[in-house]
């Protein structure tokens, strides 16, 4: 690196790149975990992993085509992790292809009581070339899935898949193996087999290692054994959101050359007695013009500020930089009761820098200003308790067992089929202290949100309203209020839903592909070759303001596009084959999307591609 | 790429990160009252592709022609970044070499510069359609790495794939200086300045800033609507334009006042004095007859921009502010609602880091918070007009 701190806030690395597979790779398989999750940027994620990185993710949350065959190919090689209850969720409705996410993400409980609290993404890569060998990446990181615009740190770490395991990598792969054990609600088929996989690569994983670090390590905490905390060193620096009394008492008692740095967030700092910050060097706060941009408005849901979690020890001749997903908490660090997982980085002070010159004026310091004791009021103790009600009301709305049952209802007045949503309690919910609790689908949102805080607590199946197919989800939006406080918590849960017809997901499709031009783009994206997002990225475009592109790309036949598929094996085809079939299992009575020249020049490829594959099993 | 680094999830968010960074020490010109949306709206409609931390407009020359000899290159894409990046440093000696000052991004960075002219003008160049590879800096050179290859393994049939997948920039693109490497200028030829004017008219037609690169004009204004050519602007840009006034004049009474309550607080009477001397100034000037006649309909229809989502809350300030001024007029310094508005905007957005609710914060204030009024990147927009019609 150019300048001798790591660091620096001006390193900055991208979330879409680090997804993206290496130039000739393609993305092969994942496990993602993360505290918490929004749809849109769980919708957006598959688009970087398989077909391209766009500027923005509102770009990409533009181009329905592109999320659908990004869902579409990463089926069965992604999953994602996440805290049961933390999937957040607005009161719009979200777009119906947040369904297609129930097949990726998997809800989990931490195993002792805590949160489920690390951010992690464990990739591999196959190589379009044969020679080449297979790729692993793995990302520690403190940023959720969110659109979160937080200060947040990332580990990536490119590596390739040796003959031997490695000690070193033992507690990533042992935590890739109990993920499935945490699930709350089940885990959907292959999920085991695709995470056992994974977990015995990175065994086997030999990293490269960013400059100028020599080493690396990892820990688990949460899932037994001793939690990780930082050791006995020299000087130490502290970057950390949450905080508390005790744990900033061990950590300010750990540092033998001088007092510890110490930076976190002032409503956080406001509750830790003085007595215990008098054992820090400097304790200070990220400057709130770090925060937010000159006249931003930030979204309610969106965290903003730091978030950052970072120890950096300075021990001997080394600095050792620990990042993830722990806050200096006791959960987090102490009782183990939280998971989270972290990666420490090992180099030379000399190299890597020293805690003054990594957290001081001329690094990452120079964002923040000394926090001041009394500056701002501690929270309400009143709103801390209903909060901590809501939460508990929370957890046992996720891990209670609670299911959806669909039937078919009476047609609508214009005779379209709709569907019937219970939700079914298995026992009675006491769910104390909540005043209000109503939920919807969330492909319906809050205008059809419906009270069911007395059916659950009695017990009772509730009904949550009648439906067309294309609407069904098994994803829960919850609205919970609390009795006496004017506290709320919105977010959104996947429950098992019993009775869903197997011909949801071809009216999605069907909802999505809903014009001649659509199809013709979604063949054209279909037909990009793969591990070429440029290619993906020209047939995702739909024409708005991007002139330049659609000129290229219109004159390009799609015939010979699909020739040249053909000769270079077919792959592609097949997927217009899937494609094809698929559109023809709608209900029939909308218009086909298929154009009949199409299926008539198909029929010829279809007799080629069987022709080809009876050569091939000879 | 192993890395250690602070991360953002996608281009957008690293160019704000950027802009933070950049704009860190100005915190006198900052709005705190959330009006950001509904201003980059404004000026994204009448000076697309700007950005409030570019400076000069060759830089969106020079970003294309120095990328399009990288792209000639057959390396490695880690040798490929890191090849882009001395470029572009290169770039700031040579601009001294040629004599610059103003405007030189890295001038003093050296080697150490991380924030990148590509990464500054890369939104403003795709918005002009100069750069039409529609995706990041970042996927640019995995598109290379790409490309590359297919070219290695592709034949006279793919020809035609190949040139498709090639155009990374406009094929008009003006041929680049033969030593730009060794000493660069700012100043433009006239065919890279018709070049410029003609990407604008294909890809920004209606917008306000290519009428006036075509009229070549080099008006020096402080604001867009005391522009000597205002009369002919066309009647959209016109109606924009006035409702932009409006907004800026309305608004500015919020932020003089916000800045005036926090005078007091700290009990500052100097500042107190100048606010208030201010705000007289402000309510003398302000011709109510427009702001009563001002239709907010029409202006949430008329700034409405894909880019910027301006929330249901700032929308209410907005209307809640402008039903103040006119019912209050006089006694508005005085008036308990219009303190009241300001104040819970204000907490609302900097929730603990409140100037009202946080004494620390408060007690870094150094006295003026986004008090002048807003110019919807005007001056960026002036500069790059300048250098058009500076071009020979």
């Amino acid at each position: 690196m150019l300048n001798r701190r790591s660091l620096d806030p001006e390193q900055r690395t991208l979330y879409g790149a680090n997804l993206q597979p290496p130039a000739g790779y393609v993305f092969d398989a994942a496990v993602a975990t993360t505290f918490s999750l929004d749809f849109e940027t769980a919708l957006a994620v598959p688009v970087s992993l398989v077909l391209f990185a766009a500027e923005n993710r509102d770009d990409i949350l533009a181009h329905p085509l592109a999320l659908l065959e990004g869902a579409e190919r990463i089926a069965g090689r992604l999953v994602i992790f996440t805290d049961a209850g933390h999937i957040q969720a607005s009161a719009r409705p979200h777009s119906r292809l947040c369904s297609l996410l129930e097949r990726i993400i998997v809800e989990v409980a931490a195993p002792q009581g805590g949160a489920f609290h690390p951010k992690m993404w464990a990739l591999r890569f196959t190589p379009l070339r044969p020679e080449d060998p297979v790729r692993l990446r793995l990302l520690i990181l403190s940023r959720n899935l969110t659109r979160d615009r937080s200060w947040d740190i990332a580990a990536t770490l490119d590596g390739v898949i040796t003959r031997q395991p490695k000690a070193v990598n033992r507690p990533v792969a042992d935590f890739l193996r109990q993920l499935p054990d945490l699930a709350t609600v089940g885990v959907p088929d292959g999920t085991k087999t695709l995470v056992d996989d994974l977990a015995e690569d990175m065994r086997r994983a030999e990293w490269s290692l960013p400059e100028p670090f020599q080493s690396v390590s990892f820990a688990v905490n949460g899932l037994g054994g001793k939690p990780w905390r930082p050791e006995p060193c020299v000087r130490l620096g502290v970057v950390s959101p949450f905080c508390d009394d005790q744990t900033l008492s061990m950590l300010a008692g750990l540092a033998s050359a001088e007092k510890p740095i110490f930076i976190g967030r002032s409503d956080e700092l406001a509750q830790v007695p003085g007595a215990t910050l008098d054992g820090f060097a400097r304790v200070a706060v990220l400057d709130e013009m770090a925060a937010t941009e000159d006249g931003e408005e930030e979204d309610a849901a969106a965290l903003q500020g730091l978030h950052a979690k970072a120890f950096i020890a300075e021990r001997g001749w080394d600095t050792e930089i620990t990042v993830g997903s722990g806050n200096a908490t006791r959960p987090a660090l102490l009782t183990g009761s939280n998971v989270e997982i972290f990666t420490t980085l090992t180099g030379k002070r000399s190299r890597v820098g020293s805690v003054e010159e990594i957290l001081g004026d001329k690094g990452f310091g120079r964002l923040t200003r000394p926090f001041v004791r009394d500056e701002t009021s501690a929270a309400d103790v009143a709103q801390r308790a209903a909060e901590a009600r809501l939460d508990q009301a929370r957890r046992e709305i996720c891990r209670s067992g609670l299911t959806l049952r669909c039937e078919r209802g009476e047609p609508a007045a214009d005779g379209s089929p709709v569907w019937r949503v219970w939700l079914v309690p298995s026992e009675q919910l006491p769910l104390a202290g909540v005043g209000v609790l109503r939920v919807w689908p969330i492909t319906r949102g809050e205008g059809h949100a419906r009270d069911v805080l007395e059916p659950l607590r009695q017990g009772q199946p509730a009904d949550l309203g009648a439906m067309p197919l294309v609407d069904l989800t098994r994803f829960l939006a919850c609205h919970l209020t609390d009795e006496t406080e004017d506290v709320s918590i919105l977010f959104s849960t996947g429950l098992m839903m019993e009775g869903l017809p197997a011909e949801r997901h071809a009216a999605i499709l069907r909802w999505v592909i809903d014009s001649k031009d659509a199809f013709f783009r979604y063949v054209r994206l279909l037909l990009s070759e793969l591990g070429d997002p440029f290619a993906a990225a020209l047939a995702a475009q739909d024409g708005a303001g991007q002139g330049a592109w659609r000129v290229a790309s219109d004159d390009a036949p799609i015939l010979e596009e699909m020739v040249r598929a053909f000769c270079r094996g077919g792959d592609q085809l097949r997927a217009i084959e899937r494609l094809i079939t698929r559109l023809e299992t709608g209900d029939g009575d909308d218009t086909d999307p298929v154009p009949a020249e199409f299926r008539a020049l198909w029929n010829t490829f279809r007799i080629a591609l069987a022709t080809q594959d009876a050569a091939h099993a000879e | 790429m192993s890395s250690l680094a602070w991360i953002d999830f996608d281009e957008a968010e690293r160019q704000r990160a950027q802009r933070i960074m950049a704009l860190f020490q100005e915190r006198e010109t900052r709005d705190e009252l959330g009006l950001g949306a509904i201003r980059d709206s404004i000026a994204d409609h009448l000076f697309p592709g700007t950005s409030t931390i570019q400076t000069r407009l060759r830089y969106m020359l020079f970003i294309p022609w120095l990328y399009r000899e990288l792209e000639k290159r057959e390396a490695p894409e880690a040798q490929l970044r890191i090849e882009a990046r001395d470029t572009e440093i290169r770039l700031a000696d040579a601009l001294k070499a040629g004599g610059e000052s103003n405007g030189i991004i890295g001038r003093d960075a050296g080697p150490r510069l991380q924030r990148l002219p590509s990464s500054v003008y890369w939104a403003g160049l795709g918005a002009w359609g100069i750069r039409v590879f529609p995706g990041s800096l970042d996927s640019l050179f995995v598109a290379l790495r790409g490309r590359g290859r297919s070219r290695r393994a592709s034949s006279g049939e793919d020809a035609l794939a190949d040139a498709e997948a090639l155009s990374v920039w406009n094929p008009a693109l003006p041929p680049m200086p033969g030593d730009l490497l060794e000493r660069a200028v700012f100043r433009l030829t006239t065919d890279e300045a018709q070049f410029l004017i003609d990407r604008l008219v294909a890809s920004q037609p209606t917008a306000l800033l290519t009428m006036l690169a075509r009229e070549g004009i080099d008006a020096d204004c402080d604001y867009i609507w005391t522009h000597p050519h205002l009369s002919a602007f066309p009647s959209a840009a016109r109606r924009l334009v006035r409702h932009g006034e409006i907004f800026s004049q309305v608004m500015h009474g919020a932020a003089l006042l916000y800045n005036l309550a926090l005078s007091e607080l700290r009990q500052r009477d100097d500042w107190i004095d100048e606010y208030r001397g201010r705000l007289e100034a402000w309510s003398d000037e302000l011709d109510a007859g427009a702001v009563r006649a001002w239709s907010l309909d029409d202006f949430w229809y008329v700034v409405e921009h894909p880019a910027h989502a301006v929330r249901p809350a700032a929308k209410r300030f907005v209307s809640e502010w402008r039903d103040l001024v006119l019912t209050e007029t006089a006694q508005l310094i005085s008036a308990p609602a219009a303190r009241r508005l300001i104040e819970e905007r204000e907490r609302r957005l900097k929730t603990s880091q409140s100037r009202y609710a946080n004494h620390a914060v408060r007690d870094r204030w150094t006295g003026a918070s986004g008090a002048d009024r807003l110019s919807f990147r005007w001056a960026q927009a002036k500069s790059h007009l300048r250098d058009l019609a500076h071009a020979e």
